[in-house]
């Protein structure tokens, strides 16, 4: 058995279908969707296509939350957000949503981050520990007596991330992280991201547009629309999927430029090229026309 | 036909206290016909920038002249005669119970004629593919539809400079190309200026001609986007990140003196697949 | 006008003896000596709570501040000593009125500079309030800031439309609050449903009695503290048995 096959799969979803209550169509429909411990997925589509529905089911908002109808064998680290609270599943299955601002709760940094460990009852010194953990883990300690909306939205985003890393979850779901933040703070968000998964050993379910940032660093790929999943599998795979389908996603202009001139190429290695590899073959597609 | 001028434009918020200055010296001018691109990291000021020409804050030092009228002097009702502004997730403004009083909002509060604010309001619904929703609750729109209707409801007001706050910023990526349409649509009215505040280059790149720089409240670079591509210093300090997209037009540009309009097009047909 | 009344009471973060209190004990001194101050009409006894006081600001090393918020409130100060002395003809009621005002400032005021809004919602919640009022309380300190801001964004694009809040008879002009408070309300709702959503998702509700990280424990400077002040009313007190005010 290869290692990818040893690993264990954590989340196991068959046949899964949703309505919200006094809805007319469905919002999923019939999405088969499994995730292997240590995974990176990236879940992308346009909007509407059921991305933060999913992230809601699998971390029970749905249907605890947001009552409907919701069928299908659904197994997440054993839990069913039809029988379980979704206090229960947020100690395994932490969710980061779009917009940090809503996030933060306390009054400063470190209050935050110690709120979810205060719900949990923990004993203050275990919360202590997680406290100084989390701060060390997204480098805030500098901020931690600041009060939120003193932060710029990066350091927001840092600080709902540590605040959630406190609930010690196996899994992070990340809602359109890269939303709000300038190119460059998106850039450094998708190596701290990967560094993150890497030293913490979690499995990453991200929702995103921006494909390229992370592109290098994904084990899959899933494609969704009007609550259906298109496509799920190895980046390469996918995007070439996408290319040929006309797929309106964030497909990475290196690719496109590779695909136009038939060019054979090993998508782990696409982040070898240099840009000037690609100027000229760029200019290659200039000059055919 | 409006043209905007900044002379040694300073903003501080604290009237009273130490000199923290938001924005510094800031000299600038927008001419008509003008398409400029404002760019900088979160933080640099670009947003107070944009509000100080529409007039909602006053220069602390320096002057702003939109023609030869002192926006010091001039209430915003008057300067949004001329100019109007986009802001940040323009959906937030929403108050009316039909997309038609919505429409009619600034246009009423113009005085213009019931008749001609009817003809106007029918007119831009349909340019914006609002038609069949006017008498639909705004609240009750998709999102892309909130956008186009939020956008609309500036556009009716056909100011001859149009500003906009980072029009892209957690905007869907389809929706990325309806905004490029709805910018080139504004912008095809000879004259009319556009100033565009934005971390997003490759947007930017698609609807500009001028681009100026903001960092840490200074003008640190100012020209056409053509040299702002070529431009290593500001991108290499970190000032400006480049994406994939706006490195590779850097280098075709500068290194292969390839037409830059015709590279933006290549491109676009590219990602559109058409190839 | 009123910003200047809201700069009067900020927190600001120091170490001093008195920033360290425990802010129920702080809460309860401060709220004694501002009640004294609104039934107080003697002069020896204001002027005695008002040094005691500016000691304490003293010791907060707070006194910079605290001048600050005197200039601030110059307006307010003034504005009672000449109604006073419009209604009474007495300038020393006018100065007693006057006093009592800055007595009652300078008494709240040291325990906003002193207690941060994080301890004042520790003070709360681990003085028996349920924690949903405690939490409400907190995150509508957390969120005024970001309330007003979006006030101001609303109102800044509807102005951009052409909003003139300054035109018209009362009725129009209240009217003209609609497009602002409508879209706020609104924003406010929405930013409800998803901070109730991140409060679920952060564990709330998994036990009946969350824990505390930081627990409020009364030290030997609070007794103290406590102390003097029992030490103060009695010496009021005693003052008033022998010097009455007729």
């Amino acid at each position: 058995m290869s290692t990818e096959e040893s690993r264990k799969t954590i989340i196991r979803i068959r046949n899964l279908s949703f309505k919200y209550k006094n809805a007319e169509k469905n919002v999923l429909d019939t999405i088969n969707f499994e995730v292997k411990e240590g995974e990176f997925v990236l879940i992308t589509g346009p909007s509407g296509s059921g991305k933060s529905t999913l992230a809601r089911i699998l971390t029970g908002l749905i249907p605890n939350s947001y009552p409907g109808e919701l069928s299908g064998e659904i197994s997440i680290m054993g839990f069913d957000p039809r029988r379980n609270k979704i206090y229960e599943i947020a100690q395994n299955v932490g969710l980061v949503l779009q917009n940090p601002e809503n996030q933060l709760f306390a009054l400063t940094v470190e209050d935050d981050i110690a709120f979810g460990p205060e719900n949990l009852g923990l004993e203050r010194k275990e919360i202590k520990e997680r406290v100084e953990w989390s701060l060390s883990v997204v480098d805030l300690q500098k901020e931690r007596h600041k009060a939120p909306f003193e932060l710029s939205g990066g350091l927001q985003q840092k600080a709902a991330i540590a605040a959630v890393l406190a609930m010690k979850p196996k899994i992070l779901i990340l809602d359109e992280p890269t939303s709000y933040l300038d190119t460059l703070s998106a850039i450094k968000f998708a190596y701290f991201l990967n560094e993150l998964k890497r030293e913490l050993n979690l499995t990453i379910i991200l929702i995103e547009q921006k494909i390229d940032l992370f592109f290098k660093f994904l084990s899959r790929i899933v494609v969704m629309n009007e609550g259906k999943i298109l496509i799920d599998d190895e980046p390469d795979v996918v995007m070439n999927f996408c290319i040929r389908n006309k797929i309106p996603i964030n497909i990475p202009l290196q690719l496109l430029i590779i695909r136009t001139l038939g060019e054979t190429y090993d998508g782990k290695k696409l982040y070898d090229y240099q840009v000037d590899d690609y100027k000229m073959l760029f200019e290659k597609i200039i000059n055919n026309r | 036909m409006a043209k905007i001028s900044m002379e040694d434009v300073s903003f501080s918020y604290e009237q009273d206290k130490k000199n923290n200055f938001v924005l510094k010296d800031i000299s600038y001018s927008i001419l008509p016909g003008d398409s400029v691109l404002l760019l900088g990291p979160n933080g640099s000021g670009k947003t107070t920038l944009l509000k100080l020409i529409m007039g909602l804050l006053k220069p602390t030092k320096g002057k702003i002249r939109i023609d030869d009228v002192d926006t010091s002097k001039a209430s915003v009702f008057e300067i949004s005669k001329k100019v109007s502004m986009i802001f940040q997730n323009p959906e937030k403004q929403f108050f009316a119970e039909t997309v038609r009083e919505e429409l009619s909002f600034g246009l009423k509060n113009r005085g213009v004629r019931e008749e001609e604010i009817k003809k106007k309001v029918e007119e831009v619904a349909k340019k914006f593919g609002l038609f069949e929703y006017l008498d639909k609750s705004p609240f009750d729109l998709s999102g892309g539809e909130k956008r186009r209707l939020s956008i609309a409801s500036i556009i009716i007001l056909d100011p001859e400079v149009l500003i906009v706050d980072e029009p892209t910023a957690g905007l869907d990526f389809q929706y990325r190309n309806l905004m490029i349409s709805i910018i080139r649509g504004f912008l095809e009215t000879r004259n009319k200026s556009l100033v565009v505040a934005t971390h997003d280059i490759d947007f930017g790149l698609r609807i500009a001609n001028k681009a100026a720089v903001i960092n840490e409240g200074k003008l640190v670079w100012s020209g056409n986007v053509v040299s702002l591509l070529r431009e290593e210093e500001i991108f290499s300090k970190g000032i400006l990140a480049h994406t994939f997209t706006s490195s590779l037009i850097s280098r075709v540009i500068s290194q292969s003196n390839v037409d830059f309009q015709k590279v933006v097009k290549v491109l676009e047909e590219l990602t559109e697949g058409l190839m | 006008m009123a910003m200047n009344f809201v700069k009067a009471y900020q927190f600001s973060r120091k170490e001093t003896t008195i920033h360290a209190l425990d802010p129920r004990v702080k809460l309860f001194v401060s709220v004694g000596v501002a009640i004294i101050g609104i039934i107080t009409l003697d002069p020896i006894e204001i002027a005695f709570l008002t040094v005691i006081q500016i000691i304490i600001l003293a010791l907060s090393k707070s006194m910079k501040l605290w001048l600050r918020s005197l200039k601030a409130l110059t307006f307010f100060i003034l504005l009672i000593a000449v109604s006073q002395y419009l209604t009474t003809q007495s300038l020393i009621q006018a100065i007693i009125f006057s006093a009592r005002f800055i007595l009652i400032t300078s008494a709240t005021s040291w325990f906003f500079y002193t207690t941060s809004p994080e301890d004042l919602g520790r003070a709360l919640e681990q003085t028996g309030v349920p924690s949903d009022f405690s939490l409400a309380f907190t995150l509508s300190m957390r969120f005024i800031p970001v309330i007003a801001n979006e006030f101001q964004d609303v109102y800044d694009a509807q102005r951009v439309r052409g909003l003139n809040l300054e035109k018209g008879n009362l009725l129009e002009r209240t009217k003209a609050f609609l497009p602002i408070l409508i879209p706020l309300f609104v924003e406010v709702i929405r930013r409800t449903y998803e901070i109730s959503d991140a409060l679920e998702l952060r564990g709330y509700g998994f036990k009946e009695k969350r824990s505390h990280w930081k627990e409020l424990k009364l030290t030997t400077n609070d007794y103290i503290f406590l102390a003097f002040f029992l030490l103060t009313i009695a010496i009021i007190v005693l003052h008033r048995l022998y010097y009455p005010l007729v």
